[in-house]
């Protein structure tokens, strides 16, 4: 619980500013299953993630207390199955489902040494993270904007609209006020995502934990040196007190035995027992009964088998074709090549949650099965702020490299480009030259726009205007058409986000590859 | 009967609220005193000279005691629309800002409230313009304007702009003070207090910018604007109003102080050798009667500080 609260904090706290004493992303960095497989993918150790280490000592020590005290997750699916408690007539038996995870592990662990890293799939702290960033924080934001918007409708409630909206942006680190709630593509599915892992306590307890979560698996492997046990003693009059209660159905024999890897050690079992015969011990003193492990050979080398298959399946990519990168993923600042994004990003959504713009949206299909759930920027809904590098700061994984604000500045996220029949200045210039219209039309001030170039924050500006003076040979009638200097732009977005036109912007961002970001030569 | 719904409910509230509220039917602001100078400008050396160049230049044109009066609640507008730092000029002062707050506080007003829709992210634009903390420390209330609280208002005499949402605390204040910055401006060419008033327009602005002459001086038509200060102690000459290089500033070390906008506009515009009428919504708004182009007119105090 303590641990829950704390992970709610860090989540709120990632938003501007990053004024949290504790490093926002030290939960997320405990994955020692993220920590393996993005490695193992980017074939680079990251040492960010040191603190997953700690989670070797203390499981060889104490098993899997991770699981069952620290793993956010955890501690939602217990609330969750708490309160699916009557709908669910008993904790049903998952059987050799049990195993699952060792294979799901093993396969991914496979996947990611041939290049494919899924923690986005089944990291329960990169599922938990996403949820609550991007579904739940925006629910609860949705919440609050309603006594806000009520009480401003009232003179008399003013003060409460204030006082809902300042505690809102305080405490709850809401970050896009300006327009609406964050709003994130595809949360309904992240969302279902989450519902699923939850609804399975209809039927079962823990389920994620039991059957599928791969650190758990992994932490479960690792237990069996523990020397922190359940051990029963003789006066057990089997009366499965204990059995029922368990919430991952570690325990089996009639109460007597005990499967280690499965105990996540939340004691929930020893004030259950009528005759005070359970205790946690150090095994050299009582001898634990220990239950087999499910997982068979079989089983393991069919998975292991499965992952280097669907490694490849998992990179293909109708982009990843010499020189055709993908135009609309607009990566955020600064990312290595696609190749190394992939493998690093383990799709926990802080840096969406943390953007400040609201830019950073989750990537759905258009990249392929293997960009899903990473972050991209899409200009038309927040821009890369120039004078912000929180989304660096709060990668867990290093996939966003932490940046200095001043070389920040400097890193290339795309190209900006005008399409000519949109924009309103080249347009209307159009319209104004064209042969049916040679006479009939008069200067207006409606000709020029340029809140583009307005916006640009690169000093010296990217966006420039060509001078075209109108036909009417008045010297202040100039239409200003803005143009790109492509040499300076960074593709940050501020363009494409406030250009005014409705619908598609009339100056876009199309990405460009960040570690070689310069011209094509086609320019010359 | 019309059946009692919630909707009929709230309405009948909104509306019984808005009502409540005296509309200001006075536009332009009179002079603060008769027999005094319409334009002071204070020149200084230093950013430390704010505070007594703004006391000199009001107590020229007739004091801030003729402005503000005991327990009065002021709206101060500064231009604080970047995420930009105080050295880049793309915001006003903040020891403007802030010695504008005290001498209200001073005159004996009972709130002060600071606030701008910004361009870039708020908490951002807020903090790193330095107009947050100096505010705040000055004693007065600096906050987020939310998108709820602002209110439609009709524009009358509006030839483009018929209608627009104005925030509340701006509309409802007994003094409404607006201190721009003087900057280089794509497409209205100078951003000057004129320009700064789109800092409480609500909506979507970036649809002004076509005919943004024209809409300029219709929503400054509607708008009571009782003070403005205007900080050219830096002008932005180019790639304003964001501009982002020290090379993009010009230095002028004027403060300038009037309550006709039209007149303190026209006087900034000579600082970047333009002359008024050239700029398009300075005439427009001088051809609507929103204050004069002739600013030499109402008399000009040039004080120099320090």
């Amino acid at each position: 619980m303590l641990f829950f609260l704390l992970f709610l904090y860090l989540l709120l706290s990632t938003a501007d500013p990053l004024h949290a004493p504790i490093h926002v992303p030290l939960i997320l960095r405990f994955s020692l299953f993220a920590a393996l497989t993005a490695s193992l993918a980017a074939k680079t150790l990251i040492l960010q993630y040191w603190p997953a280490l700690l989670l070797i000592p203390l499981t060889l020590l104490l098993g899997r207390v991770f699981c069952g005290w620290i793993c956010p997750l955890g501690t939602t699916i217990d609330a969750s199955d708490w309160a699916l408690r009557k709908f669910r007539k008993r904790n049903a038996d998952l059987g050799k489902a049990r195993a699952l995870k060792y294979y799901l592990l093993g396969a991914l662990i496979i996947a990611a040494v041939f290049g494919a890293q899924a923690a986005g799939w089944f990291d329960p702290l990169s599922i938990v993270t996403r949820s609550y960033a991007l579904v739940v924080h925006p629910v609860v934001y949705a919440a609050f904007d309603g006594i806000v918007g009520f009480s401003y409708r009232f003179a008399p409630l003013e003060p409460l609209g204030d006082f809902a909206s300042s505690a809102s942006r305080r405490v709850l680190s809401f970050q896009n006020p300006i327009t609406e709630q964050p709003a994130f593509i595809g949360q309904i599915l992240i969302a279902l995502m989450f519902l699923v892992i939850l609804a399975a306590g209809l039927r079962y307890r823990r389920f994620w934990c039991r059957s599928l979560c791969p650190l758990g698996a992994l932490l479960g492997l690792m237990s069996r040196w523990s020397p922190l046990r359940r051990a029963v003693g003789d006066d057990c009059i089997s009366c499965l007190k204990c059995e029922n209660i368990c919430p991952t159905q570690a325990i089996t024999g009639e109460g007597k035995k005990t499967r280690s890897r499965e105990c996540i050690m939340c004691m929930d079992c020893p004030p259950v027992c009528p005759v005070n015969t359970i205790t946690f011990a150090r095994k050299e003193q009582r001898r634990p009964a220990e239950a087999p492990v499910d997982a068979t050979r079989r089983g393991v080398i069919a998975s292991l088998i499965g992952g280097a298959i669907a490694a490849p399946i998992l990179r293909i990519r109708f982009w990843q074709r010499k020189g055709k990168g993908n135009p609309v993923l607009i990566r955020p600042p600064a990312v290595g090549t696609e190749e190394e994004f992939l493998a690093k990003c383990v799709r926990c959504g802080e840096c969406m949650k943390v953007c400040i713009t609201n830019g950073l949206q989750p990537v759905m299909l258009e990249g392929g099965l293997a960009a899903l759930m990473t972050p991209r920027l899409v200009p038309r809904a927040g821009y890369c702020a120039y004078e912000c590098n929180l989304c660096g700061q709060v990668c867990p994984s290093q996939a966003i490299r932490p940046l200095p604000l001043k070389e920040k500045q400097e890193v290339v996220l795309g190209k900006a480009f005008f399409d000519r029949s949109r924009c309103i200045p080249w347009a209307a210039y159009n319209t104004a030259s064209s042969p049916g219209k040679q006479h009939g039309v008069q200067w207006s001030d409606a000709f020029n726009c340029a809140v583009c170039e307005e916006h640009c924050p690169v000093p010296g500006k990217a966006i420039h205007f060509s001078r075209y003076p109108f036909r009417d040979g008045d010297p202040q009638h100039v239409i200003n058409r803005p143009y790109v200097r492509l040499e300076e732009c960074i593709g940050c977005g501020i363009c494409e986000n406030k250009c005014p036109l409705p619908g598609p912007a009339a100056v876009r961002v199309t990405a460009v590859d960040q570690t070689s970001p310069d011209l094509p030569q086609l320019y010359g | 009967m019309q059946e009692f719904t919630r909707r009929r409910f709230l309405k009948g509230v909104a509306t019984a609220a808005a009502g409540a509220l005296i509309p200001r039917a006075l536009i332009t602001a009179p002079a603060l005193a008769a027999d005094q100078p319409g334009l002071a400008i204070a020149h200084i050396k230093e950013r430390s000279q704010m505070k007594e160049a703004l006391r000199r230049a009001l107590d020229a044109i007739g004091g801030i005691g003729a402005l503000v009066r005991k327990g009065q609640t002021v709206a101060i507008k500064p231009n604080m629309a970047w995420a930009r730092t105080p050295e880049q000029g793309a915001n006003v002062s903040p020891q403007l800002v802030a010695a504008m707050v005290e001498l209200c506080k001073g005159a004996g007003a009972k709130k002060v409230k600071v606030f701008d829709r910004t361009i870039n992210d708020w908490r951002m634009t807020y903090r790193l313009s330095g107009i947050q903390d100096a505010a705040k420390e000055a004693g007065a209330e600096v906050s987020f304007t939310d998108d709820r609280k602002f209110r439609d208002i009709k524009i009358p005499k509006g030839k483009v702009l018929k209608s627009w949402p104005v925030y509340r605390d701006a509309l409802d204040a007994d003094v409404f003070i607006n201190m721009p910055v003087a900057k280089q401006h794509g497409t209205s060419v100078l951003t000057l207090s004129m320009k700064n008033l789109m800092g409480i327009a609500g909506g979507e602005r970036g649809n002004w910018h076509p005919e943004i002459h024209q809409k300029l001086a219709d929503f400054n038509s509607a708008i009571r604007v009782d003070l403005v200060v205007m900080d050219a102690f830096n002008i932005m000459v180019t790639n304003g109003p964001a501009g982002g290089r020290p090379d993009d500033l010009k230095f002028k070390g004027q403060i300038i102080v009037g309550t006709d906008r039209v007149a303190v506009d026209s006087y900034a515009a000579t600082l970047f050798d333009r002359t008024p009428d050239s700029i398009g919504y300075i005439r427009r708004a001088a051809d609507m009667g929103i204050g004069t182009m002739d600013f030499e007119s109402l008399g000009v105090d040039n004080i120099t500080v320090g």
